[in-house]
């Protein structure tokens, strides 16, 4: 749905000599076919137990052919497409190396929505945010001072197409988030409204340590706020004159 | 109503496009769908704004439709 494309955006879509696009829902992708006849998804490219990479490498190559043979070309992802769009950046990457000038607009993203959906400002107590198998593989050390948002937590550990979460690998989550986060600390499960006109966004409060059997959509983020506020460093305040 | 697909995805797709589509849907969410003559079934959908009922009749709707679930896994080189 147009609803969130921006006008920049939907006026590049409408212009391109042709759009390659990947989304997750149809009637995106049918709006897209409307906007502009000369439209192909990319999703052919997925197969079950090809490598990612090789299916991204595919998708980069997808893109710059028609590139090459002189065609201006829209590429359209679900989301922002510089947010978890590892084409949309490597693409851009390859077409300015080869000499042809190339530019990422601008989008909302899933964490523009939640902002917005749950009244969130990332202005008042810091953010950060991980990829759900990120912040596990990598054992992150969340800041529980801070907002932190773990972005995937409905498919952690999943290398493929999934039908739905692994709650064994949510609770892996869970047992890395407890060691700086109370049992009873309140998370948010929550997923953007692709339809906003008409649906509102999945939204779900619950205690971290219910998390692994709570409703998990498969395109959920979890949002973590602060479990206590930061200490100040009043020496350094003086410094600054802030006292 | 025109446009590919079932009459759900028809109606979202003209009410995304037609701003007076959606003053009226925003004041009167079930007149406007009945005017349009949406199904019962679809009125119901719509009326719970629920996001899972709202895509899964759409998927319903648009079975054919070339869309996967579609994840995009970060890996580190490290």
């Amino acid at each position: 749905m147009r609803e969130q494309v921006t006008p920049e955006s939907a006026s590049a879509i409408e212009r391109a000599d042709e759009v390659l696009y990947l989304v997750t829902q149809p009637l995106t992708a049918q709006w897209i076919e409307r906007a502009n006849p000369r439209s192909r998804s990319l999703h052919g490219l997925y197969e079950s137990g090809k490598p990612r990479r090789e299916t991204y490498a595919e998708m980069v190559d997808e893109l710059l052919a028609p590139v090459r043979a002189g065609l201006d070309i829209c590429a359209a992802f679900y989301g922002h497409p510089g947010v978890f769009v590892n084409p949309g950046h490597e693409a851009i990457r390859r077409a300015r190396a080869e000499g042809y000038p190339a530019r990422m607009l601008p989008a909302v993203s899933a964490l523009d929505c939640l902002v917005a959906d749950l009244g969130i400002d990332p202005a008042a107590t810091g953010l950060h945010s991980y990829e759900a198998t990120d912040f596990v593989v990598y054992r992150r050390r969340p800041d529980p001072t801070a907002l932190l948002v773990l972005w995937q937590i409905g498919v952690v550990g999943e290398l493929g197409y999934a039908t739905s979460p692994r709650r064994e690998n949510v609770a892996l989550v869970v047992d890395r988030l407890l060691r700086a986060y109370p049992r009873g600390h309140e998370v948010i499960v929550y997923e953007a409204s692709p339809y906003p006109l008409v649906a509102d966004p999945f939204v779900l409060r619950v205690a971290l340590e219910q998390l692994p059997d709570a409703q998990l959509p498969l395109l959920a983020t979890l949002v973590v706020p602060p479990a206590r506020r930061p200490r100040r460093d009043r020496a350094l305040m003086a410094r600054l004159g802030l006292n | 109503m025109d446009g590919n697909g079932g009459e759900l995805s028809s109606f979202l797709t003209k009410l995304g496009e037609d701003r007076q589509l959606q003053d009226a849907y925003a004041q009167d969410p079930e007149g406007t769908m009945r005017e349009a003559g949406l199904s019962d079934d679809s009125i119901e959908t719509l009326l719970s704004r629920d996001l899972g009922k709202i895509k899964a009749a759409l998927e319903k709707e648009l079975p054919g439709r070339d869309f996967m679930m579609f994840m995009i896994i970060f890996h580190s080189e490290t």
